[in-house]
């Protein structure tokens, strides 16, 4: 599978009172198209981090990112908006929909930055949230007025509107009941099966069972890899015993 | 105390900008508040502590020789209320051109004095840079009133030039002094020349009677003077008209401070302006910051502070910003208040040292603390509403329940209007503050723009509201002219575009009235053939005359005696009475508003005596002024008692014969009365001819230049003031608009971050933050505009009687304050751009 993102010496270092911390450190790595991308690792290893920088939410201290030939990593912050609204998709661990804002208001404020509105917009919009469980009584409601659940799969439906090339997601089902993460993590491999490519962090084997492709991280260095075949096309207990043991031989 | 205030440190070392933006506002509150009532204070003793130390006598009445007579003395020491009382000859002019220090002619009203005399009516230090002996040197030295200096530049060795025709007497300005009765241009100069000069000026200025008295109690001077007035009246049978003009000590003392005060009361509008920006700014914080540090507060309470305690925090930390800012304030005050006071000497012409005081600035100081104290505490009162548990689950305010406006899905074109409106009506209520923040700061923009305009060069409100022709030249022509025939002469003159005979002239000498009411109102005719050629009278209400039995009034007239448009007025002149029609008012505030406006037909039949010998002559744009001022005065201005006692003499022998034939024809027509010569000489082969129509004109003005110099000072005043006035305006706006969008940002960084991530640029969150207000600001800006407008109207109606605002000037002005405001906004809103997404979200 060809490479859609790809890192050159990718260094991220943050400023902690006047000392310097090296979150990602000279790393060099790969997502390719159609994956399913888990990046996993123990707290502090930099995952989310990696995850900002390769979605160009944040930029480099040092080294590139390549989205195909360009390297995003010199863009402005407003280059980066228009390259954000025009590649990626996000779904976050807090989910970050906007308060003020209806269900529905809130995945068109994501598709109009980039789509003209018409009624094929609002129906593909409907069908989207329908898709995901979410019935047409709920689109009217304030965020406030929803499980966390139901909002993880607005904010799923948000990420995917614009049919974003990858939609990168940081600890999706991390606040949610485990049935709730179940429903988004089905949703979640739906939409790689049907094509799309996704990156993942998470720290839970369960959710990162639904990958094919495992990048473990230490200390803001890839250690490890695992590959798996695609999520249900395989049998679940030797899927989970291999991931288990690659996790373990990485100090998991 | 201690934790209070330490929590109140703590809040404004986080919010560093904003704090010291409200600082600022305090600051620019106090330093304009304290300047003027400090300022107010100080200056009205300027006049008073002039007259004590200097004036010989506290009154005068200026009393045309002509109508003066031995017995107006009498009359006057018989009134008991008055303590002594004296009078002199002197001279005085109204329209006397000068040389100003370029060597530009202008006019102004001007008396001449000795210093002998001027030692009669004040004894003035003299102060010069020059020394006895270099003023010994000076041939015509001239010292002038200290506004000669300050105001219009003239410095010693200056060269200053009284104009008479086509002659110029030269004087050279020796020094300056404190004049009491003519100090600054606006009442005139009173010059004081050497006893040689002063006999040469006797056939320059016009001859005057300086009538002066005390009075016990100052306060009766204008009763004194209305009582000597009415008596002269009785005793001579002749309405006074402007052959008396006072100068009371009431009135110099009012005059004095009439126009700082308008300075002042600038000043203080804006000071109340920013402080009321300053009081919404503090609600509008307070709030927001209540509903920031919800959870903060909820910690605190859970740590056993009381409600009362943190609402004392944030009232405390205003009240440290406050006291800052007016620390800061206090050390400008006095320096603005130097301004103030060379402002007060200049306006006034008066100069008395007068003590700075410190009252003013201490009850400033104490009415800001006091109001920043009510308003931040009674906004501090909403921690109340929120205890612990509330205040962890950050109240409600984060919860929406409400309508959903303007959904998405109806978005026309531009989802980013469509966004910023949507945030706009979510925010209404938070609008209202910013919508009466910006109402009351465009109230003084607009104010400001008004100001400008009026108060600009051009003088463009005094010529409107004079009620009269402010042509470029205004000619009097002597009383045997045909002054119909020379205005047609003077209409075929090259560069002129227009022509105009009337009545009206600046030598009020020559003045002539009409009467009403018994002879109890008097009226000074203007009279023109066609209404509609003039340029600067126009009618307020109703129309011009057109017809022999039409007039208009002034509005100050028909205010005074409850006329209307359509109501009759019988006038009287010379035992005949006629009936005129009110067809209209005019805003006329000059000559007292007896302005009284009929057809030249209407004059002739009320009043055959009276001619019209006023020719207005409108040049065009480009048409060389003083070049045709000279063509002018040569072709029909020989001054007849110039040549008459100089002659004049040439280098050729054509020269010397005309001009000893110009010296003849005026003596003829000076001794004898002759209207009309002509004389022929044959010089060889050469005939050499001549008539006396180059004697036609009496006098020339240039009224434009009489109301400049009048006014220019206090236009200039008025004029740097609204500027300064709309600079602080455009700063406090700028200032208002920072905090809120400093404050929208911070509360809405989770929002802006989220927004972010979906892909809006930084330059759209932008657009979309600023277009938030814009609802409120075009609002505000409308309604603040239209309130100007109002309150500037009715303001000047009290001052003039009549104004009328350039709406035009109103309508850009507001398009310009809507375009300022996006454009703080928009760059308030930039500080989006320094925080990155991934901060802004997780914060």
């Amino acid at each position: 599978m060809e490479a859609i993102l790809r890192t050159e010496k990718l260094c991220k270092s943050f400023s902690n009172g006047g000392l310097q911390q090296h979150i990602i450190k000279n790393l060099d790595m790969e997502i390719r198209e159609k994956d399913f991308t888990v990046i996993m690792g123990a707290s502090g290893s930099g995952k989310s981090t990696l995850l900002y920088a390769l979605s160009g939410m944040d930029t480099p201290t040092l080294g590139s990112v390549y989205f195909g030939d360009k390297d995003i990593s010199k863009y402005s912050n407003d280059r980066l908006a228009v390259f954000r609204r025009e590649n990626c998709g996000f779904v976050f661990q807090s989910i970050y929909l906007l308060e003020n804002m209806t269900v529905f208001d809130n995945i068109m404020t994501g598709a109009l930055v980039i789509q003209k509105n018409s009624p094929a917009l609002v129906e593909k919009v409907g069908e989207l949230l329908k898709k995901v469980g979410i019935g047409e009584n709920l689109w009217d409601k304030y965020p406030n007025q929803l499980s966390g659940g139901e909002c993880q799969r607005v904010g799923i439906v948000r990420a995917i509107i614009n049919d974003p090339k990858i939609l990168f997601a940081d600890e999706p089902t991390g606040a949610l009941n485990s049935a709730s993460s179940r429903d988004v993590l089905d949703i979640f491999t739906e939409l790689n099966k049907n094509g799309q490519s996704i990156v993942m962090v998470t720290h839970d084997i369960k959710t990162a069972l639904r990958g094919n492709r495992v990048i473990y991280l230490r200390d803001g260095a890839v250690i490890g890899e695992h590959q798996m075949p695609a999520y249900g096309t395989d049998d679940i207990k030797s899927r989970q015993e291999g991931l288990q043991r690659f996790l373990d031989d990485m100090g998991w | 105390m201690q934790k209070i205030l330490r929590i109140s440190l703590a809040n404004i070392r986080k919010h560093k900008t904003q704090s010291a933006l409200l600082g600022l506002l305090i600051t620019l509150c106090m330093a304009i508040a304290a300047t003027a009532l400090a300022g107010q204070y100080d200056l009205k003793d300027i006049f008073p502590t002039f007259a004590d130390k200097y004036a010989v006598h506290k009154n005068a009445v200026f009393i045309n020789s002509d109508y003066f007579n031995d017995g107006f003395m009498d009359i006057l020491r018989e009134d008991g209320r008055v303590t002594d009382a004296e009078y002199m000859d002197f001279l005085y002019s109204t329209g006397t051109k000068y040389l100003d220090k370029d060597g530009k002619d202008n006019a102004l009203y001007m008396s001449a004095v000795t210093r002998e005399m001027e030692h009669r009516i004040e004894h003035s230090d003299i102060a010069t840079s020059l020394s006895q002996t270099e003023i010994a040197a000076i041939e015509h030295p001239v010292y002038l009133p200290y506004n000669a200096n300050t105001a219009m530049g003239f410095r010693e060795g200056d060269s200053f030039g009284i104009i008479c025709g086509t002659k110029v007497y030269p004087f050279t300005v020796a020094g300056f002094y404190g004049s009491m009765f003519m100090p600054e241009s606006n009442n005139g100069f009173q010059i004081i020349v050497s006893e040689e000069d002063y006999v040469t000026m006797m056939s320059v200025l016009g001859h005057w009677k300086l009538v002066m008295f005390d009075c016990v109690d100052t306060n009766e001077s204008e009763n004194i003077y209305l009582d000597f007035k009415n008596r002269i009246e009785e005793y001579t049978g002749k309405d006074a008209g402007m052959q008396m003009l006072p100068f009371y000590y009431s009135t110099l003392e009012t005059n004095s401070m009439r126009f700082v005060s308008v300075v002042t009361y600038i000043m203080l509008v804006m000071a109340v302006i920013v402080l009321i920006a300053a009081a919404i700014m503090i609600r509008f914080r307070i709030k927001n910051d209540i509903e920031e540090q919800i959870q903060s507060i909820g910690v605190l309470e859970a740590l056993g502070y009381t409600s009362k305690d943190i609402s004392l925090a944030y009232t405390a930390e205003y009240m440290i910003i406050s006291l800052a800012g007016i620390a800061a304030g206090t050390a400008f005050t006095p320096l603005l208040l130097n301004i103030l006071h060379s402002t007060g000497e200049n306006l006034s012409g008066y100069r008395a040292d007068t003590a700075a005081a410190v009252l003013p600035v201490v009850l400033t100081a104490l009415a800001i603390l006091l109001l920043v104290f009510m308003v931040a505490f009674i906004g501090a009162g909403a921690v109340k509403r929120y205890p612990p548990v509330t205040a962890f689950r950050k109240g409600i305010a984060a919860h929406h329940f409400g309508k959903n406006v303007l959904p998405l899905k109806n978005t026309g074109k531009n989802i980013h209007v469509r966004l910023a409106m949507k945030g706009f009506l979510q925010n209404i209520r938070h609008n209202i503050g910013i919508t009466v923040c910006i109402l009351v700061t465009s109230i003084a923009a607009a104010a400001g723009i008004i100001m400008v305009e009026s108060f600009g060069s051009d003088l463009s409100i005094a010529r409107k509201m004079a009620g009269f022709e402010f042509s470029d030249y205004n000619i009097t022509t002597v009383d045997y002219a045909d002054t119909d025939a020379l205005a047609e002469e003077i209409r075929q003159l090259p560069g002129v575009r227009k022509v105009l005979v009337g009545t009206f002239s600046l030598d009020i000498s020559s003045w002539d009235y009409l009467y009403a009411y018994e002879r109890t109102a008097t009226l000074l005719p203007v009279a023109y053939e066609d209404y509609g050629e003039c340029e600067d009278i126009s009618p307020s209400e109703g129309r011009l005359p057109e017809h022999a039995n039409e007039a208009a009034v002034s509005m100050t007239f028909a205010s005074k005696h409850g006329l209307k448009v359509g109501d009759n007025i019988t006038v009287e002149k010379n035992g005949v009475r006629k009936n005129f029609l009110i067809t209209g008012k005019v805003t006329a505030v000059a000559a007292d508003g007896m302005g009284f406006y009929i057809t030249r037909e209407g004059l002739h039949n009320i009043a055959p005596a009276i001619n019209c010998h006023a020719i207005d002559i409108y040049l065009e744009d480009d048409t060389d002024r003083e070049a045709f001022n000279d063509l002018l005065l040569e072709r029909y201005g020989k001054s007849i008692s110039d040549t008459a006692k100089d002659g004049t003499s040439g280098d050729t022998a054509e020269e010397r014969i005309r001009a000893e034939a110009e010296k003849q024809i005026a003596e003829l027509m000076k001794t004898h009365g002759v209207t009309h010569l002509e004389y022929t000489v044959r010089l060889g082969d050469k005939i050499i001819s001549g008539t006396s129509g180059s004697f036609l004109i009496k006098s020339e003005q240039n009224l434009n230049k009489v109301l400049l110099t009048q006014m220019g000072g206090l236009f200039r005043t008025l004029h740097i003031s609204a500027l300064a006035f709309t600079a602080i305006t455009a700063v406090v706006v700028c200032i208002i608009i920072s905090i809120l969008m400093e404050q929208t940002v911070r509360r809405q960084r989770r929002e802006l971050g989220i927004m972010l991530s979906m892909g809006y640029t930084s330059k759209e969150l932008m657009f979309q933050l600023a277009m938030r207000i814009m609802p409120a600001v075009i609002t505000a800006v409308i309604l603040g505009s239209a309130a100007s407008v109002f309150l500037f109207t009715e303001l000047m109606k009290v001052l003039f009687g009549e104004f009328n605002v350039n709406i035009p000037t109103v309508v850009i002005s507001g398009i310009v304050m809507t375009l300022f405001c996006f454009g703080c906004a928009y760059i308030g809103a930039g500080r989006i751009k320094k925080i990155s997404v991934t901060e802004l979200m997780t914060e």
